[in-house]
Protein backbone atom coordinates (compact mmCIF):
# COMPACT_ATOMS: atom_id res chain seq x y z
CA UNK A 1 0.00 0.00 0.00
CA UNK A 2 2.83 2.80 1.19
CA UNK A 3 5.19 1.38 -2.25
CA UNK A 4 2.17 2.35 -4.02
CA UNK A 5 1.60 5.56 -2.62
CA UNK A 6 4.98 6.56 -2.72
CA UNK A 7 5.13 5.78 -7.02
CA UNK A 8 3.00 8.18 -7.68
CA UNK A 9 4.86 11.55 -8.74
CA UNK A 10 3.24 13.56 -6.56
CA UNK A 11 3.73 11.71 -3.56
CA UNK A 12 7.34 11.33 -4.34
CA UNK A 13 7.95 15.08 -4.44
CA UNK A 14 6.25 15.54 -1.47
CA UNK A 15 7.81 13.30 0.25
CA UNK A 16 11.21 14.82 -1.07
CA UNK A 17 10.34 18.33 -0.33
CA UNK A 18 9.26 17.04 3.24
CA UNK A 19 12.69 15.47 3.64
CA UNK A 20 14.57 18.82 2.40
CA UNK A 21 12.12 21.00 5.06
CA UNK A 22 13.52 18.52 7.86
CA UNK A 23 17.20 18.33 6.88
CA UNK A 24 17.46 22.63 6.72
CA UNK A 25 14.91 23.23 9.70
CA UNK A 26 16.69 20.25 11.79
CA UNK A 27 20.29 22.29 12.74
CA UNK A 28 18.75 25.45 12.95
CA UNK A 29 16.20 24.38 15.91
CA UNK A 30 18.76 22.28 18.04
CA UNK A 31 21.00 25.63 17.47
CA UNK A 32 18.26 27.57 18.78
CA UNK A 33 17.42 25.53 21.85
CA UNK A 34 21.15 25.81 22.52
CA UNK A 35 20.69 29.78 22.34
CA UNK A 36 17.80 29.88 24.76
CA UNK A 37 20.23 28.95 27.41
CA UNK A 38 22.69 31.15 26.64
CA UNK A 39 22.17 34.55 29.13
CA UNK A 40 22.31 37.51 28.20
CA UNK A 41 26.17 38.85 29.21
CA UNK A 42 25.93 42.97 29.69
CA UNK A 43 29.22 45.20 28.41
CA UNK A 44 27.55 48.49 28.59
CA UNK A 45 25.73 49.33 32.16
CA UNK A 46 23.10 51.81 30.29
CA UNK A 47 22.13 48.73 28.62
CA UNK A 48 21.84 46.98 31.72
CA UNK A 49 20.03 49.29 33.18
CA UNK A 50 17.56 49.91 30.44
CA UNK A 51 17.21 45.98 30.82
CA UNK A 52 16.68 45.65 34.31
CA UNK A 53 13.74 48.05 33.79
CA UNK A 54 12.61 46.29 30.37
CA UNK A 55 12.08 43.04 31.84
CA UNK A 56 10.11 44.86 34.62
CA UNK A 57 8.01 45.63 31.80
CA UNK A 58 8.09 49.49 32.87
CA UNK A 59 8.69 50.90 29.41
CA UNK A 60 8.75 54.75 30.30
CA UNK A 61 11.90 54.62 32.19
CA UNK A 62 13.31 51.90 30.10
CA UNK A 63 12.97 54.60 26.82
CA UNK A 64 13.91 57.55 28.81
CA UNK A 65 17.32 55.77 29.86
CA UNK A 66 17.74 54.13 26.81
CA UNK A 67 17.45 57.60 25.12
CA UNK A 68 19.48 59.43 27.27
CA UNK A 69 22.57 57.08 26.88
CA UNK A 70 21.81 57.28 23.07
CA UNK A 71 22.16 60.61 22.97
CA UNK A 72 25.41 60.39 25.57
CA UNK A 73 26.84 57.78 22.67
CA UNK A 74 27.09 55.15 25.80
CA UNK A 75 26.24 52.15 24.25
CA UNK A 76 29.47 50.86 23.14
CA UNK A 77 28.89 47.08 22.67
CA UNK A 78 25.19 47.05 22.92
CA UNK A 79 24.97 49.80 20.36
CA UNK A 80 22.64 47.53 17.40
CA UNK A 81 20.75 46.06 20.28
CA UNK A 82 20.19 49.13 21.79
CA UNK A 83 18.41 50.20 18.39
CA UNK A 84 16.70 46.58 18.04
CA UNK A 85 14.92 46.75 22.08
CA UNK A 86 14.06 50.71 21.12
CA UNK A 87 12.01 49.86 18.58
CA UNK A 88 10.55 47.09 20.41
CA UNK A 89 10.47 49.51 23.13
CA UNK A 90 8.28 51.86 21.52
CA UNK A 91 6.05 49.06 20.35
CA UNK A 92 5.17 47.97 23.99
CA UNK A 93 4.51 51.96 24.89
CA UNK A 94 2.06 52.70 21.99
CA UNK A 95 4.33 55.03 20.05
CA UNK A 96 3.49 52.76 16.57
CA UNK A 97 4.70 55.69 13.69
CA UNK A 98 8.26 56.04 15.61
CA UNK A 99 8.19 51.99 16.16
CA UNK A 100 8.21 51.87 12.40
CA UNK A 101 10.25 54.63 12.00
CA UNK A 102 12.89 52.67 14.26
CA UNK A 103 12.23 49.90 12.21
CA UNK A 104 13.12 51.63 9.14
CA UNK A 105 16.06 53.07 10.44
CA UNK A 106 19.04 52.87 8.25
CA UNK A 107 21.24 51.13 11.58
CA UNK A 108 18.56 48.23 11.99
CA UNK A 109 18.19 47.39 8.28
CA UNK A 110 21.96 47.01 8.16
CA UNK A 111 21.18 44.48 11.44
CA UNK A 112 18.51 42.79 10.09
CA UNK A 113 20.77 42.36 6.71
CA UNK A 114 24.07 41.10 8.61
CA UNK A 115 21.98 38.41 10.34
CA UNK B 1 -70.58 26.39 6.29
CA UNK B 2 -69.52 25.98 2.90
CA UNK B 3 -69.99 29.34 1.77
CA UNK B 4 -68.39 30.80 4.57
CA UNK B 5 -65.59 28.53 4.26
CA UNK B 6 -65.40 29.56 0.41
CA UNK B 7 -65.12 33.52 1.17
CA UNK B 8 -62.42 32.83 3.59
CA UNK B 9 -60.68 30.90 1.17
CA UNK B 10 -61.61 34.10 -1.39
CA UNK B 11 -60.52 36.98 1.56
CA UNK B 12 -56.95 34.71 2.27
CA UNK B 13 -55.80 34.23 -1.50
CA UNK B 14 -57.21 38.20 -1.89
CA UNK B 15 -54.85 39.72 0.45
CA UNK B 16 -51.73 37.41 -0.43
CA UNK B 17 -52.16 38.93 -4.48
CA UNK B 18 -52.41 42.51 -2.76
CA UNK B 19 -49.40 42.38 -0.51
CA UNK B 20 -47.33 40.59 -3.12
CA UNK B 21 -48.04 43.46 -5.49
CA UNK B 22 -47.23 45.68 -2.90
CA UNK B 23 -44.07 44.28 -1.70
CA UNK B 24 -43.18 44.62 -5.60
CA UNK B 25 -43.90 48.31 -5.97
CA UNK B 26 -42.19 48.68 -2.80
CA UNK B 27 -38.91 46.47 -3.39
CA UNK B 28 -37.08 49.68 -6.01
CA UNK B 29 -37.88 51.87 -3.20
CA UNK B 30 -36.31 49.58 -0.30
CA UNK B 31 -32.98 49.22 -2.23
CA UNK B 32 -32.57 53.20 -3.00
CA UNK B 33 -33.15 53.55 0.61
CA UNK B 34 -30.98 51.16 1.79
CA UNK B 35 -27.79 52.08 -0.84
CA UNK B 36 -28.44 55.41 0.70
CA UNK B 37 -28.09 54.94 4.49
CA UNK B 38 -25.33 52.44 3.71
CA UNK B 39 -23.82 56.04 1.82
CA UNK B 40 -24.36 58.00 4.93
CA UNK B 41 -23.49 55.52 7.47
CA UNK B 42 -19.95 54.50 5.76
CA UNK B 43 -19.10 58.19 5.58
CA UNK B 44 -20.20 58.97 9.03
CA UNK B 45 -17.79 55.98 10.03
CA UNK B 46 -15.27 57.33 7.47
CA UNK B 47 -15.51 60.75 9.64
CA UNK B 48 -15.21 58.92 12.72
CA UNK B 49 -12.46 56.59 11.80
CA UNK B 50 -10.56 60.02 10.61
CA UNK B 51 -11.39 61.39 14.17
CA UNK B 52 -9.80 58.30 15.85
CA UNK B 53 -6.77 58.32 13.78
CA UNK B 54 -6.37 62.09 14.19
CA UNK B 55 -6.82 61.58 17.90
CA UNK B 56 -4.34 59.02 17.94
CA UNK B 57 -1.55 60.60 16.29
CA UNK B 58 -1.99 63.44 18.71
CA UNK B 59 -1.63 61.61 21.71
CA UNK B 60 1.27 59.72 20.39
CA UNK B 61 2.66 63.10 19.33
CA UNK B 62 2.08 64.12 22.91
CA UNK B 63 3.67 60.98 23.97
CA UNK B 64 6.99 61.69 22.31
CA UNK B 65 7.22 65.02 24.00
CA UNK B 66 6.97 63.78 27.24
CA UNK B 67 9.78 61.26 26.50
CA UNK B 68 11.90 63.66 25.10
CA UNK B 69 11.44 66.12 27.89
CA UNK B 70 12.30 63.35 30.25
CA UNK B 71 15.46 62.05 28.58
CA UNK B 72 16.49 66.11 28.68
CA UNK B 73 15.94 66.38 32.42
CA UNK B 74 17.55 63.20 33.47
CA UNK B 75 20.45 64.08 31.04
CA UNK B 76 20.13 67.65 32.72
CA UNK B 77 20.04 66.07 36.54
CA UNK B 78 23.16 64.13 36.29
CA UNK B 79 24.85 66.95 34.68
CA UNK B 80 24.14 69.02 37.36
CA UNK B 81 24.39 66.61 40.18
CA UNK B 82 27.02 64.19 39.51
CA UNK B 83 29.48 65.93 37.29
CA UNK B 84 32.17 63.85 35.00
CA UNK B 85 34.74 64.85 37.01
CA UNK B 86 33.33 62.70 40.60
CA UNK B 87 30.43 61.11 38.84
CA UNK B 88 30.61 57.43 40.96
CA UNK B 89 28.08 55.13 39.87
CA UNK B 90 27.01 51.19 41.61
CA UNK B 91 25.94 48.56 39.75
CA UNK B 92 24.20 45.33 40.98
CA UNK B 93 24.45 42.77 38.62
CA UNK B 94 23.54 38.47 38.94
CA UNK B 95 24.46 35.62 37.27
CA UNK B 96 22.27 32.55 37.33
CA UNK B 97 21.16 33.27 40.96
CA UNK B 98 20.54 29.15 41.71
CA UNK B 99 22.46 29.60 45.18
CA UNK B 100 21.34 32.85 46.25
CA UNK B 101 17.60 34.75 46.50
CA UNK B 102 18.89 38.53 46.70
CA UNK B 103 16.70 39.79 49.30
CA UNK B 104 18.66 43.29 50.45
CA UNK B 105 22.07 44.90 49.54
CA UNK B 106 23.74 47.95 52.06
CA UNK B 107 26.26 49.75 50.59
CA UNK B 108 28.84 52.05 52.47
CA UNK B 109 31.48 54.15 51.70
CA UNK B 110 34.21 55.21 53.57
CA UNK B 111 32.03 53.78 56.49
CA UNK B 112 29.24 55.90 55.48
CA UNK B 113 25.93 54.13 54.62
CA UNK B 114 25.12 55.70 50.85
CA UNK B 115 22.11 52.90 50.05
CA UNK B 116 20.21 50.03 51.69
CA UNK B 117 18.09 48.82 49.16
CA UNK B 118 15.20 46.20 49.38
CA UNK B 119 14.83 43.95 46.26
CA UNK B 120 11.22 42.93 45.16
CA UNK B 121 10.76 39.69 43.42
CA UNK B 122 10.40 40.92 40.14
CA UNK B 123 13.34 43.27 40.38
CA UNK B 124 15.39 40.27 41.42
CA UNK B 125 13.65 38.28 37.87
CA UNK B 126 14.99 40.98 36.29
CA UNK B 127 19.05 41.01 37.40
CA UNK B 128 18.51 36.86 37.13
CA UNK B 129 17.89 38.02 33.12
CA UNK B 130 20.55 39.92 32.83
CA UNK B 131 19.11 43.71 33.69
CA UNK B 132 21.70 46.00 36.05
CA UNK B 133 20.39 47.68 38.59
CA UNK B 134 22.16 51.09 39.40
CA UNK B 135 22.44 50.94 43.16
CA UNK B 136 23.67 54.37 43.72
CA UNK B 137 25.14 57.17 42.15
CA UNK B 138 27.18 60.12 43.76
CA UNK B 139 29.83 62.12 44.16
CA UNK B 140 33.88 60.94 45.51
CA UNK B 141 37.07 63.01 45.68
CA UNK B 142 39.80 62.12 43.52
CA UNK B 143 42.11 59.10 45.79
CA UNK B 144 41.32 55.92 47.58
CA UNK B 145 38.20 54.70 49.14
CA UNK B 146 36.87 51.81 50.91
CA UNK B 147 33.91 50.11 49.76
CA UNK B 148 31.93 48.08 51.65
CA UNK B 149 28.58 45.99 50.58
CA UNK B 150 26.99 44.07 52.71
CA UNK B 151 24.04 41.17 50.58
CA UNK B 152 21.48 39.58 52.26
CA UNK B 153 19.05 37.37 51.14
CA UNK B 154 18.75 32.81 51.29
CA UNK B 155 21.57 31.08 50.30
CA UNK B 156 21.77 27.36 49.12
CA UNK B 157 19.11 25.21 51.23
CA UNK B 158 16.95 28.69 51.84
CA UNK B 159 18.92 29.51 54.51
CA UNK B 160 19.19 32.87 55.31
CA UNK B 161 22.26 34.44 53.91
CA UNK B 162 24.33 37.49 54.89
CA UNK B 163 28.00 37.98 52.94
CA UNK B 164 30.11 41.54 52.93
CA UNK B 165 32.26 42.03 49.95
CA UNK B 166 35.11 45.03 50.65
CA UNK B 167 37.63 46.51 48.05
CA UNK B 168 39.28 49.90 47.58
CA UNK B 169 38.67 51.85 45.20
CA UNK B 170 41.02 54.23 43.38
CA UNK B 171 38.93 57.17 42.06
CA UNK B 172 40.76 58.97 39.67
CA UNK B 173 39.48 62.13 37.13
CA UNK B 174 36.51 61.39 35.02
CA UNK B 175 33.76 59.32 36.17
CA UNK B 176 34.04 55.16 37.49
CA UNK B 177 31.60 52.36 37.35
CA UNK B 178 31.46 50.23 40.11
CA UNK B 179 29.77 46.35 39.48
CA UNK B 180 28.65 44.62 42.17
CA UNK B 181 28.60 41.04 40.53
CA UNK B 182 26.80 38.47 42.36
CA UNK B 183 27.37 34.97 40.67
CA UNK B 184 27.24 31.44 41.41
CA UNK B 185 30.31 29.16 42.34
CA UNK B 186 29.10 25.36 41.03
CA UNK B 187 31.98 23.42 42.60
CA UNK B 188 31.30 25.21 46.01
CA UNK B 189 27.56 25.11 45.88
CA UNK B 190 27.83 28.36 46.94
CA UNK B 191 27.40 31.95 45.64
CA UNK B 192 30.01 34.56 45.79
CA UNK B 193 30.37 38.24 45.69
CA UNK B 194 32.74 39.94 43.11
CA UNK B 195 33.04 43.83 43.38
CA UNK B 196 34.67 45.20 39.91
CA UNK B 197 35.36 48.15 38.11
CA UNK B 198 33.57 48.64 34.91
CA UNK B 199 35.59 49.06 32.01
Amino acid sequence: MITRAINTPSAVITLLIGLSLLLTLWPQHAHAGGDSQQTVVVEDSQYGEVLFYFYQEDYFPAIVRLLAAKKQEQFVNHSDEAELLLGGLYLSYGQISLAVLQRSSDKLDGLTAAR
Amino acid sequence: MTRIFRNATIISVWLFATSVAFSQDAAPMDTDTVVASAQVAASSQSDSWQKFRSLDEDVQDLKKEVLDLNRDLFLLEEELLFPANSQVAFFISMDVGEYFGLDSVNLKIDGKEVSNYLYTQREVDSLIRGGVHRLHMGNLKVGDHELIAVFTGKGPHTRNYRRGATVTLNKGIGAKYVELQITDRVRKQQPEFEIREWE
